[in-house]
């Protein structure tokens, strides 16, 4: 978890500000040149999609193969909400990411440089956009 | 949940603990099934009875059978394996079990049927005890899930005692 305010500037001072996005730890698997895949609102929401939609498809599964009385229907049922929800929850589609942190820009993160390390450093807080 | 890697970590380890819950929960459903089993069986020639050379006593029989088990069968049932046994009391052994012919049955409509069958396995004693012995016919089946726990049963279907002298 970053416990100052993300700045591009920290990241390589000397490059432009789009790729320094490519070094930020939660971008280190992707190959998208665009800024970091899911935010926070979405990561959330990802999760509770994702539980939500397993427990919806175990339940379901459960109640046809037993009205059916077929053992082979629940686990296909199960297993195609699995694939399914996989599909949904865990690449990084865009309509997880329409709530995107606003990074500082280099040129106003040069205007308030970082205090200098003394014997009590003092941390930033958090700032959650909405 | 932060990468892809992450969530799909999550969505795995979630998945297989629900498929877990929705195992345990088919094989719990089989406890509230209450079967009813009909059989019979008859002997209706003793093929061979003789004493062998080590000393034992081997009988060989036709048996006719006959039995309805398809009240055994759930929506969690694989198959059933059913055998029939033949018990007796000897001076050395208080019980003996020989099984005398067996059988899968794999679905729901083979499970009822009727068969004129020599008996697989020969009843081969410990000993030379079996002339004039009163033998029981018990079926015994064992019921395997898809999931969940086996069912062991059996039910005694009816006594037959052997020839006084060998054939």
């Amino acid at each position: 978890m970053f416990n100052s305010t993300p700045s591009k500037a920290n990241l390589n001072p000397t490059r432009s500000g789009r790729l320094d996005a490519l070094r930020s730890p939660s971008f280190r698997h992707c190959g998208e040149f665009s800024l970091p895949a899911m935010d926070w609102q979405g990561q959330k929401r990802s999760e509770i999609l994702m539980l939500i939609s397993l427990v919806v498809f175990g339940v379901v599964a459960f109640g046809v193969g037993y009205a059916i009385g077929s053992f082979q229907i629940m686990m296909l049922i199960y297993g195609s909400g699995v694939v399914l929800t996989a599909l949904i929850t865990v690449p990084n589609w865009p309509l997880f990411n329409r709530h995107p942190l606003k990074w500082l820009d280099p040129s106003e993160a040069d205007r308030h440089p970082k205090p200098q390390a003394n014997t009590a450093t003092s941390k930033k807080k958090v700032s959650k956009q909405k | 949940m932060h990468s892809y890697v992450y969530r799909l970590n999550t969505l795995v380890t979630f998945a297989a603990v629900l498929l877990a819950v929705l195992c345990c929960a088919a094989s719990f459903l089989d406890a509230f099934n209450s079967p009813s089993v009909r059989a019979h069986a008859e002997v209706i020639k003793v093929n061979r009875f003789r004493k062998q050379l080590s000393g034992n006593d081997e009988v060989s029989l036709t048996l006719n059978i006959s039995m309805d088990l398809r009240s055994l069968f759930t929506w969690n049932t694989k198959q059933v394996f059913v055998f029939l046994a033949a018990e007796y009391e000897t001076s050395k052994n208080s019980l003996n079990q020989i099984s005398l012919w067996d059988y899968i049955i794999r679905d729901k409509d083979h499970a009822k049927f009727q068969a004129q069958v020599a008996s697989k396995y020969p009843l081969i004693d410990q000993g030379s005890n079996l002339r004039g012995k009163k033998v029981e016919f018990v079926l015994h089946w064992h019921v395997m899930p898809s999931t969940g726990r086996m069912i062991v049963d059996k039910m005694a279907l009816s006594k037959f005692y052997l020839p006084e002298a060998y054939t």
